[in-house]
């Protein structure tokens, strides 16, 4: 017998390296009890309801243990800053054309972009020691490219902003895997 | 006391849930004796906060044990008193002893 | 701190290494100068009056919204001055006015203009050159060289300037297709 798949998905999510298995197995335990006193519905929806009333407080302590820093410092300071500072040296040199010029941008702008948040990513990705820091590094560095493309004052075909969401985290996720292999 | 060493409410409830469980407080042993005791119906998420709160305050020591079939073979962190704890747990008794010290209760007009 | 000091390592290694090769780029001959040509069906003569006309040249040259005579009335010659205002997109849409005194003047065939913005971000010259081929055709050439005056603007120039040559083939393919269009309505 197994609490709801979603809810431990969430716990997961939510409660953070340092905390997850514990409290997992806390809930997990408690869960088994009240399925043998009053049946697994009611085991279901008390697992689910403790998950979602304490996910305020997990994340609350997942930013006082650091980790949520990492995963903040991660989307915005690796990857939104330096898109939204391209974003803006692409402006300034098309500002500067004579006969001016629009908002769409060069395809070699845009791969410089995506470079440029690529290896950003990676180096987000290299520091992370486990499979669960690394995927939320992932997410939030997808995060923060999604946060800057909408923030952008450019056009940007939707090739490029796909792209640049799924290349961050692929990025942060295969220098991980790759300092796990050696 | 400086400011900041006094115990909230719920701490003061988890350190004596604590207390009380001797080997056995781990959180979801923390959150049952406080949910029979009080009444109320206390979350996994608030107890591992205080949990981990008075950890970093040095009034609770934390230790792992193995995973268990039970647990979905997941670990247990068990929490026990510290030295400062005891003397923290001592100081808010006696706060609430000067305080309630020549009050009767029940009061009037309250439940009791 | 440890991933504070990394990405600050990733971005200034991003950062050196391209302005190392702006630098070297900058020197380069025809730094600053963007020129394309184009083949259009039409007679020299059609094609200048395209070039020469403030409300004709509104039609091809992408966020012009204004073209005007410094002296309305004064014919076109050497020494005669226009003003070009556009709209720039990447500045907020804020209007910029680049001022253009013609250097060199000889209907249909040839035209120089040496110009500058208002602001003095930039100065230079653009040529148009009109080749006729017989049989209706004529060749344009077009040539743009632009000096920037702010540093940061010079350090950039080899990434504006082949933006400015891709921005100066797309308005002349406009241009000729107004021109063909118009000379194949006659």
């Amino acid at each position: 017998m197994n609490p709801p798949a979603w809810a431990q998905f969430v716990l997961w999510a939510v409660a953070g390296e340092n905390q997850a298995e514990f409290v997992a197995g806390d809930l997990h335990e408690e869960f088994l009890l009240l399925c043998a006193e009053r049946g697994p519905s009611a085991g279901s929806r008390w697992y689910a309801r403790q998950v979602l009333r304490s996910a305020a407080a997990l994340v609350g302590l997942r930013f006082r243990s650091g980790e949520a820093a990492h995963l903040a410092a991660a989307a915005l300071v690796a990857v939104a800053m330096p898109l939204v500072l391209l974003d803006r040296l692409w402006s300034f040199v098309y500002s500067h054309i004579p006969l001016k010029d629009g908002l769409a941008r060069a395809p070699g702008f845009l791969v410089a972009n995506v470079v440029c948040v690529c290896a950003c990513a990676a180096v987000c990705g290299s520091l992370a020691h486990t499979r669960g820091r690394a995927a939320g590094v992932a997410v939030a560095a997808a995060v923060g490219a999604a946060c800057a493309l909408w923030c952008s004052t450019a056009t940007a075909p939707w090739l490029y902003a796909g792209l640049l969401i799924v290349a961050a985290p692929v990025s942060s996720m295969a220098v991980f895997a790759w300092r796990g292999w050696r | 006391m400086p400011k900041g060493e006094a115990l909230g409410e719920f701490e003061y409830l988890v350190m004596l849930a604590v207390l009380r469980l001797g080997a056995e407080a781990y959180g979801m042993r923390v959150r049952q004796e406080i949910s029979v005791r009080t009444g109320r119906d206390v979350t996994i998420g608030a107890v591992y906060a205080t949990l981990e709160r008075l950890a970093d305050k040095g009034l609770l020591r934390a230790s792992m044990s193995q995973p268990t079939p039970e647990r979905g073979g997941r670990a247990k962190r068990s929490f026990q008193l510290t030295g400062a704890g005891m003397e923290a747990a001592n100081r808010a008794r006696q706060d609430l002893v000067n305080m309630l010290e020549g009050l009767e209760f029940p009061l009037p007009g309250g439940t009791p | 701190m440890k991933w504070v000091k990394r990405i600050a390592i990733v971005l200034a290694v991003l950062l050196i290494v391209p302005m190392a090769t702006l630098l070297v780029l900058g020197h380069r001959k025809n730094a600053g100068l963007s020129q394309t040509s184009v083949e259009i069906s039409a007679a020299p003569d059609q094609v200048w009056a395209w070039l020469d006309d403030n409300g004709r040249l509104k039609q091809w040259v992408s966020w012009m919204v204004d073209a005007r005579d410094s002296d309305p009335g004064e014919p076109h010659g050497i020494g005669t001055k226009r003003i070009w205002t556009m709209k720039d997109e990447n500045n907020g849409g804020a209007e910029m006015e680049i001022a253009g005194t013609y250097s060199e003047y000889a209907p249909p065939s040839r035209m120089t203009l040496q110009i500058a913005d208002k602001d003095g971000m930039f100065n230079g010259e653009t040529s148009y050159r009109l080749v006729d081929l017989g049989g209706g055709r004529t060749r344009m050439e077009v040539r743009l060289r632009a000096h920037y005056t702010e540093w940061f603007a010079n350090l950039m120039e080899p990434v504006i300037t082949p933006a400015a040559e891709k921005k100066l083939a797309m308005d002349v393919g406009r241009l000729k297709r107004l021109v063909e269009a118009r000379a194949a309505a006659r």
